[in-house]
């Protein structure tokens, strides 16, 4: 199950949202087919009995306090300061492609 | 007061100067400055040299002083950070196309907490890309080059800022380390670099690659002086879910209570021969076990040990780095920040899909690329089970032997890298090779362990640096053991003659 074929990095490339020519899809099969390759190693590792975590810190469900945020605040940002780097604008929204495929007009 | 150039002190050596009044924040400030004009064209350490905030910041700084209303040790001094901390006041662009001349809308906690300080931001220095590399190669910007050998890399991703401590481009530098990327250029320039357990510094602001693994640290002169700024950078944050609630030690003067004669005695010190396994170079190794003896000689026991599911490590970090980094990089979508083709395209032309697709596929580089694709696949349908669910299992099974270890020994040491600095160009179109790299940082890594790089000699005069790991939150044992080590050598004195 290890070889990434041409097909499967076409594939990727959607699901990942990346345009990618040619050229770099077959590299990229290469070159991820010997990685996934190397990897395989940890088949062999008996990991019977052991329950998977995600992490490391032991910590869980950390929660933030149900308080709004005031201006002063690290993570609170006017809207004008948050919305400076993007690049198609109306107004005071993001304004962005249609979402929705149709028949147009 | 010896007439050595201020660039080149530590930060224990500004302060007193400062203190005593003997210097400005000013003239240090304009001291490295200059020192970056001079010589940083030969290495490529910066993105960005950010003149005038340094001078704003250091006039502050010692009007602060004159009303006596100094900050404490770090007040005035300068320093650069690493390129992947949001800053409200400068750029900052993760050394990619897809952030040049990006302004973040809010600050970093860590450069939050390094204003508070008083500390003089310098610039900022150079990374691979998204920090995904082990040479600074896949950097934007192109490669900083080792001080040592310019023909050479300086290593990664901190490549920039270890370069620039080893030439003296700033009094301290702050990275990150995901899989090594603290340690690893720390020991190719010969400088001092040391990761804290995850989620002791805030990773608020600072631009993610793999969520479970990164962590901000300090590259120094010494040891001493990555304590000083361990203290300020360590302790909890509100604003990071993972970040710990740990008290935080006074590190500084707990290397001060450090009795002179046999300062390492009572002290157990783990040696695993999976660290020396193949592939490490045999000059490596003598140089480390030198050290090892060095510290038997200060009076610590030296205990051989196992960790068999270390060389397993690797493969855990290159399934679970590149899964959190396919996520994580989603947030490049041309559509709220960074590089998009709404700002070139004509209108009209292309569909959201295109906005995606195109947007990342020219603001991203190869190595980033690669990895978003490669975590993909391991996350992908048919695959999950078999990739990420195991290598998270894994991943408990390395951690587990860690703790197990730390259970009979305080301390474990290794190689950092199990050779030199390599030459730029040499890997490049081997992803697996420049993989490898890592081999011997990351199972520290995937276990949230600390660790720390000290330059611990030279091969055919390239540095060489020693890994010094110890169990969860026990940073001060670590720090205790390198700056035994630095009292008994000279090697981080050393500094490249460029």
């Amino acid at each position: 199950m290890n070889a990434v074929s041409h097909d499967d990095i076409s594939h990727l490339a959607s699901l990942a949202r990346l345009t990618l020519t040619e050229e770099e899809k077959n590299r990229y099969a290469e070159q991820l087919s010997k990685v996934v390759g190397y990897v395989e190693q940890l088949q062999k590792v008996d990991t019977a009995g052991v329950t998977p975590d995600v992490g490391v810190t032991g910590m869980s469900n950390i929660l933030a306090a149900d308080v709004p945020r005031i201006e002063g605040d690290a993570a609170m940002l006017d809207p004008e300061t948050a919305l400076k780097g993007v690049p198609l604008r109306s107004g005071q929204f993001i304004q962005v492609r249609a979402v929705l495929k149709g028949e147009p007009e | 007061m010896s007439t050595k150039p201020l660039y080149t002190y530590t930060i224990e050596e500004a302060a007193e100067a400062l203190k005593k009044g003997e210097t400005t924040s000013v003239a240090l400030t304009e001291s490295c400055l200059e020192r970056i004009a001079e010589v940083d064209a030969q290495i490529n350490a910066f993105v960005i040299v950010l003149p005038e905030l340094a001078r704003a910041q250091a006039q502050e700084s010692d009007a602060r002083r004159k009303m006596g209303k100094t900050r404490g040790i770090l007040d005035g001094i300068p320093y650069n950070l690493k390129d992947v901390y949001a800053t409200s006041d400068s750029p900052t662009s993760a050394s990619s196309k897809m952030l040049d001349g990006w302004v973040a809308p809010y600050n970093a906690t860590v450069y939050t907490k390094l204003r508070e300080a008083g500390a003089v931001l310098l610039g900022k220095t150079n990374t691979d890309e998204f920090t995904m590399g082990v040479s600074t190669e896949t950097s934007y910007y192109g490669v900083t080059r080792n001080p040592w050998d310019r023909e050479r890399v300086s290593g990664g991703s901190s490549g920039g800022p270890a370069a620039s401590i080893a030439m003296h481009m700033g009094i301290f530098s702050i990275g990150t380390d995901t899989g090594g990327s603290i340690r690893q250029p720390a020991a190719f320039c010969n400088v001092t670099g040391v990761r804290p357990t995850y989620g002791r510094v805030s990773r608020w602001g600072e631009i993610p690659m793999a969520s479970s693994l990164d962590q901000t640290g300090p590259i120094t002169k010494t040891v001493r002086d990555a304590a000083i700024l361990l203290e300020v950078l360590c302790g909890h944050d509100p604003l990071d879910a993972n970040s710990s609630p740990e008290t935080v030690p006074a590190f500084l003067q707990e290397l001060n209570e450090v009795v002179e004669e046999y300062p390492l005695k009572g002290l157990k010190v783990g040696v695993a021969k999976e660290y020396f396994g193949e592939g490490v170079l045999p000059e490596v190794e003598r140089l480390v076990r030198e050290a090892i003896t060095t510290l038997e000689n200060e009076g610590a026991e030296i205990v051989e040990l196992s960790l068999p599911s270390v060389p397993h490590a690797l493969s855990v970090y290159y399934i679970i780095a590149p899964a959190e980094v396919s996520s994580n990089m989603a947030r490049y979508d041309g559509i709220r920040y960074g590089h998009s083709i709404e700002r070139t395209a004509a209108v009209g032309k292309h569909d959201l899909f295109d906005v995606y697709a195109k947007s990342r596929g020219e603001g991203l580089g190869a190595e980033v690329k690669r990895r978003i694709m490669l975590g993909t696949h391991v996350l992908s349908s048919g695959y999950y089970d078999a990739y990420y669910k195991k290598a998270e299992a894994v991943r408990q099974v390395v951690t587990q032997e860690f703790k197990d270890a730390f259970k009979q020994v305080d301390i474990l040491v290794a190689p950092v890298s199990p050779h030199v600095a390599f030459k730029i160009g040499e890997q490049v179109n081997d992803p697996l090779a420049m993989y490898k790299e890592d081999i011997l940082t990351v199972p520290l890594n995937i276990s949230g362990i600390p660790g720390l790089s000290v330059p611990c000699g030279f091969y055919k005069g390239l540095p060489v640096g020693l890994q010094i790991m110890a169990n969860h939150f026990q940073e001060s044992t670590m720090l205790k053991t390198a700056a035994a080590y630095q009292d008994a050598t000279i090697f981080h004195q050393q500094s490249p003659n460029l």
